[in-house]
């Protein structure tokens, strides 16, 4: 052994191989890459949906079923009328406070489905 | 030996470098699991414009306010100080979330002008200095109150309401008049003109408790005021609702 670490090629690989190591684990564990200025479509599944609830809440102050339609297409989603409903759904179901969220998730899905403002 | 210390010295330093490029520039992770806060300033702006308009619906200013704090943004009342000129709703929002900088009925521009052009923003970005509240001048406008009616329960009513106007003395409905209600819940302001396709003196407040309201211009000046007592409808299929309708009239 003692040999062996007395060959500075092989001393330096291994450094080599442990200081890559390190490196990995620091650049994927201790400090990731932090990315800014996202678009919706990367945000993660419940900011997604606080995301589409607010596009629901908008719309029924608004009315602006273009612009609705223009929020919830930077999403990326294929078919967001199913999703709104569905989140609908899912609030509808729930006994506290977000009935009215409910409502307004319902209204915009329903709006999305017959397409009229 | 000198040479070890050395091979191990580059060994690592080299290697660290290789590990790092890897993670960060070559095949850094994949962008998943992204925050409101990590939005582009776009998209930050736009959730604003929507977070006002779910207060204006909902008036729920702590729901609002934990919405704000998630998108993490330098200057709140800035932002807020900026959309509220082309957007009724993050005026009213800035206005209850700054309200020493809320400008009073005085510093509203005449109804005219605020249609012709939004000109709300030169009075939302007022400094709280700037923005103090004008003492009463003989020029003054003046509002009486006009009518406080209930117009009772019905199944077209969607909603328990409160609908305010306030108007000129020519019967043209006035954009950005605070109006202050008292009631069960507490207090609020809001302003009119934020439903224009109604009257652009038009606002409402949806009611949630049974209880005693008092309704006023924001404005200490004005002593105008409704006092009424909303009550419920005792309809068999709970569809039908009550609105009062309270006149505010700007004297000529």
């Amino acid at each position: 052994m003692r040999e062996w670490l007395s060959s500075p090629l092989r001393v330096g690989s291994m450094a080599l191989a442990l200081g890559a190591a390190l490196g990995l684990l620091i650049g994927y564990g201790v400090w990731p890459v932090e990315y800014t200025d996202v678009d919706p479509i990367d945000l993660s599944q419940p900011e997604q949906e606080a995301y589409m609830l607010l596009v629901g809440q908008a719309f029924t102050y608004d009315g602006d079923l273009a612009l609705a339609r223009q929020r919830l297409a930077a999403l990326g989603r294929a078919d967001y009328g199913v999703d709104v409903m569905r989140l609908a759904e899912e609030y509808a179901a729930r006994p506290d406070k977000i009935g009215k969220v409910a409502t307004a998730l319902e209204a915009l899905a329903e709006a999305l489905r017959s397409g009229s403002q | 030996m000198r040479s070890l210390q050395f091979a191990l010295l580059i060994g690592m330093v080299a290697g660290t470098a290789i590990g790092l490029s890897t993670a960060w520039l070559i095949f850094p992770s994949p962008l998943a699991n992204a925050e409101w806060t990590q939005l582009r300033e776009e998209h930050k702006r736009d959730l604003v414009a929507m977070i006002a308009a779910a207060y204006a619906v909902d008036g729920n200013l702590t729901v609002a306010q934990a919405r704000l704090f998630r998108l993490g943004l330098s200057d709140l009342q800035a932002t807020l100080s900026e959309q509220a000129g082309g957007d009724p709703a993050s005026a009213r929002l800035a206005a209850a979330l700054f309200p020493e900088t809320a400008p009073s009925p005085a510093t509203v521009p005449s109804p005219s002008s605020v249609q012709a052009t939004p000109t709300r923003s030169a009075v939302a970005r007022s400094s709280p200095t700037t923005a103090a509240r004008p003492t009463a001048t003989p020029r003054e406008a003046r509002y009486r109150l006009a009518e406080a009616l209930d117009l009772g329960c019905s199944a077209d009513h969607p909603q328990d309401a409160i609908a305010i106007y306030v108007r000129a003395s020519d019967g043209q409905g006035l954009p950005w008049v605070a109006i202050r209600l008292g009631g069960p819940r507490g207090e609020d302001l809001f302003y009119t003109g934020l439903r224009p396709q109604v009257d652009p003196g038009y606002a409402d407040y949806l009611v949630t408790a049974y209880g005693s309201y008092e309704i006023g211009l924001a404005d200490e000046e004005q002593n105008a005021s409704a006092k009424l007592r909303f009550e419920g409808c005792l309809s068999e299929d709970g569809e039908q609702h009550r609105v009062w309708r309270v006149i505010f009239e700007r004297e000529p």
